[in-house]
């Protein structure tokens, strides 16, 4: 009798221990499932944001535009040979017409990068897009630089070398997203100050875009699992960001690879092959 | 259109904010000689269409009291010859691209849009106008035309038989 019961006591506390590891699972899922919710939502507002901005943006825009065109044409009004000489040749008037053509050339700076600021927000927030299209390389990379910036500035130095052929069918808010994880990872792997290099060529008939940091590199006992979803040495990390990126590759049919030397840096290629992608 | 003459073209803009028309009113005033008509009301903009001659109308997607792409439809119904632009954002690109076909637009605009490549699209949405007009005229001649000589033909047959 005792041997039995002490047996069933056994099943009991093993019952017990996978009870309480399936509830400890659980808890991780949902906590997993409403940061993604949450994450989603936000994607939502911040696309809302992004179109809502476009009207005012848009008469910005336009009506930098419009300050340089008029001030062009006050200017030869003003400067004309049939105008009076106190005119023409008055160094205030000419000093003024410097001010004025310095402030319009960067109001439309300003308003330029806004757009761009704007593009590359849309584009990253365009989680549902299900149908692959045209779209152009080197314009995703530039505004995926756009909404990292502040990421970077002062801090890391980004050198760009486009060299491939541009035009790629894919889904443009899935390549912003791989580009945004690989270069956030990159500035995280730099302590203080430091570059990263971005590279688009082709091989083959391939497009690669190459990332590299001069960050603290990768051990390699660590490189073989960093596309594990749940796999994180960040502080505060999910282990999400470079398993969402395997994936969206897959979906392009993209291949990743990696090269990573500890005190070095690390480099990042995805390969995208050429042709149009399925439905 | 005032006759085949593209520099007069009468020119109706319709969006819900004010700041989008004074820019687009101001650039089109710049750089251009057309009569611009600008409306925040598509009811009062579609009753000015119904009773003026209109060469081009732009009007904005979203709007509170009807939607662009209602209105656009509208100008079509009353005045099937004016070509219509709608200008919209981002995320209303595909339902614009859908309203192309649906309700015969010319072109879309995006926002936030560049003046040069709007001018370009209103003068080749004017030049369309104008071929298609003179292109009727030529029909209509070729009608008459068709009906004189059937007359003559007729009359041949007469004078014979």
């Amino acid at each position: 009798m005792d041997t039995t019961r002490s047996k069933d006591d056994q099943q009991l506390r093993e019952l017990k221990t996978q009870v309480e590891e399936l509830s400890r699972a659980l808890q991780e899922m949902k906590r997993r499932l409403m940061l993604s919710e949450k994450s989603a939502l936000l994607g939502q507002l911040v696309a809302g944001i992004a179109h809502e901005i476009n009207t005012p943006l848009g008469a910005l825009k336009s009506n930098s535009d419009l300050f340089m065109r008029y001030t062009f044409k006050i200017k030869a009004m003003l400067l004309d040979p049939e105008s009076p000489g106190e005119v023409r040749e008055n160094p205030a008037i000419l000093k003024l017409f410097a001010e004025v053509e310095k402030l319009n050339r960067v109001n439309k700076e300003a308003s330029d990068r806004i757009v761009e600021i704007v593009n590359g927000i849309r584009r990253y927030a365009r989680k549902d897009e299900c149908a692959p299209t045209q779209a152009d390389l080197h314009e995703i990379l530039n505004s995926t630089l756009a909404i990292v910036h502040h990421e970077l500035k002062n801090r890391v130095i980004v050198h760009l070398s486009y060299q491939a052929d541009p035009r790629i069918h894919c889904f443009p808010g899935q390549l912003s997203q791989i580009f945004v994880n690989l270069i956030v990872n990159a500035s995280h792997a730099i302590e203080g100050r430091g570059e990263i290099f971005i590279k688009t060529y082709n091989r083959n008939s391939d497009a690669v875009v190459e990332i590299r940091d001069t960050g603290k590199g990768i051990p390699q006992s660590e490189l073989a699992r960093i596309f594990e979803a749940g796999f994180t040495t960040k502080k505060n990390g999910m282990g999400m960001g470079l398993a969402l990126v395997k994936q969206m590759a897959d979906n392009h049919r993209g291949q990743i690879e990696v090269e990573s030397a500890v005190g070095a840096g690390t480099t990042f290629r995805i390969i995208l092959p050429a042709g149009d992608l399925q439905e | 259109m005032t006759g085949l003459n593209e520099d007069n073209a009468s020119v109706v803009l319709v969006d819900d904010e004010e700041m989008v028309l004074t820019s687009l009113s101001s650039f089109l005033t710049l750089e251009t000689t057309y009569d611009v008509h600008t409306f925040t009301s598509a009811k009062t903009a579609l009753k000015f269409i119904e009773n003026n001659d209109v060469d081009i109308v732009i009007s904005d997607y979203l709007m509170p009291e009807m939607d662009g792409i209602t209105f656009l439809g509208k100008v079509r119904h009353v005045k099937p010859e004016i070509p219509r632009i709608i200008l919209t954002g981002y995320a209303d690109k595909e339902n614009a691209i859908k309203a192309i076909n649906e309700v015969g637009l010319y072109q879309y605009i995006e926002k936030p849009w560049d003046n040069d490549d709007l001018l370009i699209t209103l003068r080749n949405g004017l030049e369309k106008q104008r071929l298609m007009k003179k292109l009727q005229e030529k029909i209509e001649q070729i009608n008459k035309a068709y009906a004189d000589l059937q007359g003559i033909h007729k009359e041949i047959v007469k004078t014979f038989v």
